[in-house]
């Protein structure tokens, strides 16, 4: 018990270790701490200049390089807005090419090798590839504009420094069909002519493109992906315009320019209700998809950025003047001795000779000149000059196309002071508007009086078919009176019915219209020899819906708007009859 | 006494995991009282104390807490997969979305191309097509708005004269 007690008191008080051990093992357990030590110093330090190199002196290096291997760029194809006609028909769409640069200094096979691969994908001589790879080391551009289905090609060939960069190509499906409506894009992708130009806002859409991770297999790691990133808007810009319309009008325009070897014609068809264009052709035109192959002059559409002086067109807009100012009345009689005395001047009619005492409704049948001068001088001048202003001749129609220029007529002083020039403007010379301008004008006494701003933007619709945008309309100020109109177009019926624009007759159809041979004015001053045909269309007379105006510019031959410009009018009326459906009119019988 | 008592009971440290203190310190109790009073006859402690409740719901939640911590391992497992599968998927399902739009954009410019073509050709001479014309075009009248005949009244007729029984 004693012992035992004795070991539980050793137990309680242990002599120090220490004391215990030698002093020449504690010596070498203090070596080997301090080496220990010594060796954990230096694997810190170790580590830490490793650290200091990793992060500091290589940091941006090696980050910018694990940021290259684990993160890639996706980018969706966004492409600038397509366009459509008024049933849905493409016009222009964007689609996905590639440039194709090679980098010789990155090739793992001999150039040889990669010029023979290259060679029938991109349709070029293995030789000429050769000699692009001894040009530089890096960089070179072998081709662009390549189709998908040959970058593809491209792809699977699995060569080490080949790049393919993508980009968008506009792409117009017509051709040349509605060229001069749609205009085109650069290689910057930006709209230089028409609708791409003018609507470049509404086309546009933003690239958009995120940076995402990568897993090791390559496979995308789409955590850091905006919300809504992939639902790209599939709104389309649809106009107003009808392909097999434009087709129609742009045929028989250019059957007529090669029968009367004319420079340069144009087609509108306008709904005067709204001012809205069914086609709108000017010949000659370009191939969008080519354009740098074409002349610069043929961007852009004359119809709206040429003057002319339209000539008896523009009789039945003095007539409905005349008549809404009350100066006149419908059945009032004119004197037409076939010529008249102006100042110095002699005014005559085109067809030679006078018709006696007619009306106005004559007057329009005959388009005589003689029986205009009469009609106008009844109208004061500055009224007369007023009701030209009202018309906004020295403006632009609003249309939503680029370059629209600015009608001309004299100033106000000259005009009202100038017999002469009174005398001139009543048959439609001595002012100058675009053809689309005329357009808009007739268009006022074929809808009632009002003033339709034109347009060929429909707005933007989805797949579905659902407007999500309308461009802001003008408002139409009103022009005529309905009455005047009505009795303007009964006169017009005439003229196709029985005058100058039998030519345009449809049977079962009634139809107005009028005819007009115009001078150019030369660049010396006065008129030159050149002649400018035009013949307006209106159908149908009870109701009236559509306006179809043809401009032909420098026929040879029988420059007569009856002769030249008529049946073209007359073709696209029978192709919008179809076209539209419009049935005959009730009470008249073919 | 030439040697010290030696203890009966077992040291602390080599006491049987399963055994309780109370029950342990009953038992060397016991011990010692057999010890100390030899000649007395052994009695038996009622061991059976009742044990709290908590105590009963400390050692069921000690015998089933590795479900729970099993069926979280398995759950967290199942999540991290999902994050990594899913991923894998959108890109798989991404790679399949261009894929079709390009087909969809290929088949559109494909077939306005394939339409002007046609109607290019449609033009020729050689087509022996003809442009549509109001002359060779069929014009239906529209039948005249037919009379609304009214309907025929509720039919009134006579309710068949059944014979009544009156009575037997």
């Amino acid at each position: 018990m004693k012992q035992k007690l004795r070991t539980l008191d050793n137990r309680r008080s242990p002599k120090p270790i220490a004391n215990a051990r030698p002093p020449r093992f504690q010596n070498h357990l203090t070596k080997r701490l301090l080496l220990i030590w010594v060796i954990a110093i230096l694997g810190g330090m170790g580590l830490a200049a490793n650290l200091y190199r990793l992060q500091i002196l290589e940091g941006a290096k090696l980050s910018k390089k694990a940021q290259q291997q684990q993160t890639t760029k996706l980018s969706p194809f966004v492409p600038r807005r397509p366009i459509a006609d008024r049933n849905g028909n493409l016009l222009a769409i964007d689609r996905p090419v590639y440039t194709l640069y090679a980098h010789p200094n990155q090739f793992k096979k001999p150039p040889e090798v990669v010029a023979a691969k290259l060679a029938p994908i991109l349709l070029q001589s293995s030789e000429s590839l050769l000699g692009k790879f001894r040009q530089k080391k890096s960089g070179i551009r072998l081709a662009n504009g390549i189709k998908e289905e040959t970058a593809d090609l491209i792809t699977k060939l699995q060569t080490n420094g080949l790049e393919l960069l993508p980009d968008y190509a506009r792409f117009y499906p017509q051709g040349e069909l509605v060229a001069d409506i749609i205009g085109y894009v650069d290689g910057e992708h930006r709209g230089q002519a028409g609708i791409e130009y003018s609507q470049e806002n509404v086309l546009k859409r933003a690239i958009q493109s995120v940076q995402v991770n990568r897993s090791g297999n390559g496979a995308f790691m789409p955590d850091k992906i905006p919300e809504g990133f992939l639902h790209a808007d599939d709104l389309q810009l649809q106009l107003t315009v009808d392909t097999r319309l434009q087709r129609a009008a742009r045929l028989a325009l250019k059957k007529q320019m090669q029968e009367s070897q004319a420079s340069r014609g144009t087609v509108i068809v306008m709904d005067v209700r709204d001012g809205s264009l069914l086609a709108l052709v000017a010949e000659p035109t370009y191939d969008p998809n080519q354009y740098s192959k074409f002349d610069i002059s043929l961007f852009k559409n004359w119809a709206l950025t040429d003057l002319y002086e339209p000539g008896s067109t523009f009789k039945p807009l003095n007539i409905a003047i005349a008549l809404d100012s009350g100066a006149v009345k419908s059945d009032d009689t004119f004197n037409d001795s076939g010529q008249i005395q102006i100042g110095d001047r002699i005014i005559k009619n085109a067809e030679g000779g006078g018709q006696g005492t007619i009306t106005i409704a004559q007057i329009l049948q005959h388009s005589s000149n003689v029986g205009m001068v009469k009609i106008m001088r009844q109208v004061p001048p500055q009224v007369h000059y007023s009701w030209l202003e009202k018309m906004r001749l020295g403006s632009k129609t609003g249309i939503d196309l680029p370059f629209e220029a600015l009608g001309q007529t004299k100033n106000a002083q000259e005009f009202t002071h100038s017999l002469i020039e009174r005398a001139t403007a009543a048959f439609g010379q001595g002012l100058a508007i675009t053809p689309i301008h005329l357009a808009q004008l007739l268009a006022a006494i074929a809808n009632g009086g009002k003033l339709v701003t034109p347009h060929v933007v429909r707005g933007l619709f989805d797949s579905q078919g659902q407007m999500y945008w309308q461009p802001p309309f003008s408002p139409s100020p009103p022009l005529f009176s309905a009455e005047t109109t009505q009795k303007v177009l009964a006169m017009m019926e005439i003229v196709v019915n029985q005058g100058t624009g039998k030519t345009a007759r449809i049977p079962g159809y009634r139809i107005g219209g009028k005819t007009g041979t115009s001078q150019k004015a030369s660049l010396r001053g006065g008129y030159s020899q050149a002649r400018i045909a035009s013949f307006v269309g209106i159908l149908p007379i009870e109701s009236p819906r559509y306006l179809v105006l043809a401009v032909v510019d420098e026929p040879k031959g029988s420059v007569f708007g009856s002769t030249v410009a008529a049946p073209v009018v007359k073709s696209v009326m029978e192709a919008l009859i179809t076209i539209e459906r419009i049935p005959p009119s009730a009470n008249k019988k073919s | 006494m030439s040697a010290a008592p030696q203890p009966l009971a077992p040291n602390r440290r080599h006491r049987p995991r399963n055994i309780h203190p109370h029950i342990a310190n009953s038992r060397q109790g016991t011990q010692f009282h057999q010890l100390s009073v030899v000649s007395t006859p052994v009695e038996r402690l009622s061991s059976s104390r009742p044990l709290p409740l908590w105590w009963h719901a400390l050692i069921w939640l000690q015998r089933t807490s590795w479900l729970g911590c099993s069926l979280l391992a398995i759950a967290a497992f199942i999540v991290y997969a999902q994050t990594v599968y899913t991923q894998q998927l959108w890109g798989r399902e991404y790679r399949k979305l261009a894929a079709l739009q390009r087909q969809e954009r290929q088949l559109t410019s494909t077939n306005a191309l394939l339409k002007n073509h046609l109607a290019t050709l449609s033009n020729t001479k050689d087509a022996g097509l003809v442009a549509p014309k109001p002359g060779n075009a069929i014009f239906l009248p529209a039948v005249p708005q037919r009379q609304l005949v009214p309907p025929p009244a509720h039919p009134t007729t006579a309710e068949p004269i059944t014979s009544v029984p009156l009575g037997y």
